[in-house]
């Protein structure tokens, strides 16, 4: 399985999206899909210091969307969407409280624009991935210790290529400039690589693009593991209670999105299910004696 | 001795023989402030038992008492003799099965023949455990038979803490490939395997760090009703096997912390 | 005297659709056709192309290493799929470069790299190999036209 991580959305508040942005959204979709991504994550990025949050409808892709029944003919040929939402953070008195997120949002990820902010998110927060602005140089020195103690908590870190395709040269070197960086202080751990495109020009084949930055001097073998245990663990947030107890067998690939999903299912959702029936009738067949 | 005061108890028990003096000494004369203290006054002594030990012998014994009392729970000790034993007998007896069909030249020996066979578990005998635990988790996450569904978050934290003696589990994915596939009834939860019981009548050890377990619960009385009609009507769950180390009782009280997937 | 390596590397164009411009339909039929649609350049502006973006991201030093064996040595505009040959120990700067190529003839275009091998002839294989599974995706049950889009081994620019 190949996924993009970052299809950022059109908006960044809550209003609502107009019918140029989503057709630019959906054909964003397709030309993901030729080059044979199937796991897509829309991104919501919000600055919260400047939007309010509303007390109910936070999730407003879903809420867009329609639970993206309005995607039904690419879910049909087995692409599967996910929700994430990116905070950015400047003051760390400001980033404390995601808790109504987690049940609205398939992903969780923190933006900051301060060393401070980036301390916060590396320790205190229950979060999947850190990411950065690669349209500018990041405003400060990123340190082993503090990256390091996100990745001791399995905190990913993202690298976004789209502004390596930007037709500003600045915007290139900020990124490979950045990209060096966050190799650096990482030592290639917990990394994954996502578009961030805000259109359908600045995508790009995954081995492409992993190629070109393994020149760079990157060596992460895990690279597309990693992408599979975010979104695995961002699924089980919802699905199972702290991962004991999960509901469904394969929560990445299940067909069913909906954040809220029945839980009631058919005999033929059940890997092996005849077994479990046998086993009733037997009960029954006793309870009969 | 004294509950309360044990240190003192002692020391008192050098002057005075019998518990109730004591106890009732504590609770008139001592003194119940910031700063306890214990005023003595010189007594005609009487005649004492054991006066020949010391006093730190005495607590020494007492210890070693209640550490002898605890050893004589053997439960434990019996049950794992007992899986040992079994599990010795189930290949005692498939080797006598290969002897015997080379031997008479068959194709197939029924098990029953041996003496072995008897003292083997029967899965017939734990359908009834199977029957009531299915009936316990339903009385658990509420669920009634008219088809209305309870909230999911809060099933999953019951299950999470839920006994699980007497599930019919599968083993849905395992790191080892061979376990794949199987099934039973969960006699035993320890604390890194489940113990079931095939239904082959084998007993099986299947060890939790790896291995997803999946177990159905069906919502609809499967006692009454026509089963082949009700293909629709099952909860299915998942047991994340490597999250769920735990014994039983450890189980119940514990608070789960979330963890990374990187390990899943 | 040791023989001159090369890499032949194998590549497509991809055309985005414009993108504020509505499809007709997202069927999967209609998203392939618009994004293999058919090319109109030529090899030459190709090498062109590429030259110019080495120069542009790799500067005049990146230029010069690669220039004396860079080529195109096929390009049919019918599948936009062609092989550039360039020598073995500076394959990255031209894989690099095509990443970073945005237009052609000043149409919005992705270039993708399939394959990169020592031989021509494994490159052909795999090219060939993979439209035979577009054409049977195309020809499945799925749609009801049948879409004539020719192989064409025969137009071979040496």
């Amino acid at each position: 399985m190949l996924a993009d991580l970052s299809i950022p959305w059109p908006v960044n508040d809550y209003s609502i999206i107009t019918r140029e942005q989503f057709i630019n959204l959906k054909n964003r979709i397709i030309v993901l899909e030729e080059l044979q991504y199937t796991h897509i994550v829309i991104n919501f990025i919000i600055n919260i210091h400047e939007i309010k949050i509303p007390s109910n409808n936070i999730n407003p892709i879903l809420n867009q969307l329609e639970n993206f029944n309005k995607f039904d003919e690419f879910i049909k040929r087995g692409i599967k969407f996910f929700t994430r939402i990116t905070i950015i953070i400047e003051h760390p008195n400001q980033g404390q409280n995601l808790s109504k997120f987690y049940s609205n949002f398939n992903i969780i990820s923190i933006l900051p624009k301060t060393e401070k902010a980036l301390i916060l998110a590396c320790g205190n927060l229950d979060i999947d991935i850190i990411t950065f602005d690669y349209n500018f140089k990041i405003p400060f020195f990123l340190k082993h210790k503090t990256i390091g103690g996100g990745i001791k908590k399995g905190i990913k870190f993202e690298i976004c290529y789209s502004s390596l395709l930007s037709l500003n040269s600045i915007e290139k070197q900020c990124f490979i400039n950045n990209f060096l960086q966050l190799v650096r202080s990482s030592r290639n751990q917990n990394l994954i690589v996502s578009s961030n495109s805000e259109n359908c020009l600045k995508l790009r084949n995954f081995n492409n693009i992993l190629n070109f930055l393994k020149n760079l001097g990157f060596k992460d073998s895990k690279i597309l593991t990693n992408v599979e245990k975010v979104l695995l663990n961002s699924t089980l947030r919802l699905k199972s209670y702290k991962q004991t107890i999960m509901i469904g067998e394969d929560p990445i690939n299940e067909t069913n999105h909906h954040l809220k999903n029945p839980i009631k299912r058919h005999l033929n959702e059940i890997d092996n299910g005849e077994i479990f029936k046998i086993q009733l009738k037997k009960l029954k067949q006793k309870n009969l004696k | 001795m004294d509950k309360k005061y044990p240190l003192e108890a002692s020391l008192l028990s050098r002057s005075y023989p019998s518990k109730e003096k004591i106890i009732q000494l504590l609770e008139t004369r001592y003194a119940l402030n910031d700063n306890p203290t214990l005023s003595l006054k010189p007594i005609e002594i009487e005649e004492i038992e054991n006066s020949n030990k010391s006093l730190l012998t005495n607590l020494r014994e007492e210890k070693f008492k209640y550490k002898k009392e605890l050893k004589k729970d053997e439960s434990k000790s019996v049950f794992k003799k007992f899986i040992k034993n079994h599990q010795r007998l189930q290949k005692k007896l498939k080797l006598k099965i290969q002897h015997y069909k080379k031997s008479n030249n068959l194709s197939q020996v029924s098990e029953t023949l041996f003496k072995e066979y008897k003292e083997l578990l029967k899965f017939d005998d734990f359908l009834t455990m199977n029957k009531l635990w299915i009936s316990y988790i339903k009385d658990l996450l509420c669920i009634l038979n008219d088809g209305n569904l309870p909230n999911i978050q809060q099933c999953l934290i019951k299950l999470s803490s839920a006994e699980f003696n007497g599930c019919f589990l599968r083993v849905l994915k395992s790191k080892n490939k061979e376990l794949i596939g199987k099934n039973g009834i969960v006699i035993y939860d320890s604390q890194k395997f489940f113990i079931i019981v095939e239904q082959t009548n084998k007993l099986k050890l299947i060890e939790k760090k790896g291995t997803y377990f999946t177990f159905v619960i069906p919502i609809y009385d499967y006692e009454n009703e026509n089963i082949d009609d009700n293909d629709n009507n099952y909860l299915e769950f998942n047991i994340i096997g490597s999250r769920f180390q735990y014994r039983s009782h450890d189980r119940s009280g514990k608070k789960f912390k979330s963890k990374s997937a990187d390990d899943l | 005297m040791v023989r001159l390596k090369s890499r032949y590397i194998l590549f497509d164009i991809i055309y985005p659709p414009n993108p504020n411009k509505e499809l007709s339909n997202y069927s999967l039929k209609n998203s392939l056709t618009t994004l293999h649609a058919v090319s109109n350049s030529n090899p030459k502006e190709i090498l062109n192309l590429l030259r110019k973006n080495i120069e542009l991201n790799y500067g005049d030093y990146g230029a010069g290493l690669i220039n004396y064996s860079l080529m195109v040595k096929y390009f049919s505009n019918k599948t936009s799929t062609g092989i550039i040959r360039c020598s073995r120990e500076n394959h990255e700067l031209v894989t690099g470069a095509l990443l970073m190529i945005n237009q052609i003839n000043d149409r919005n275009c992705i270039f993708r790299v399939i394959h990169i091998s020592g031989t021509i002839k494994k490159c052909e294989d795999y090219a060939i190999e993979r439209n035979k599974k577009l054409m049977k995706l195309l020809e499945s049950k799925e749609f009801d036209e049948v879409i004539n889009i020719d192989e064409d081994d025969d137009e071979d620019y040496d």
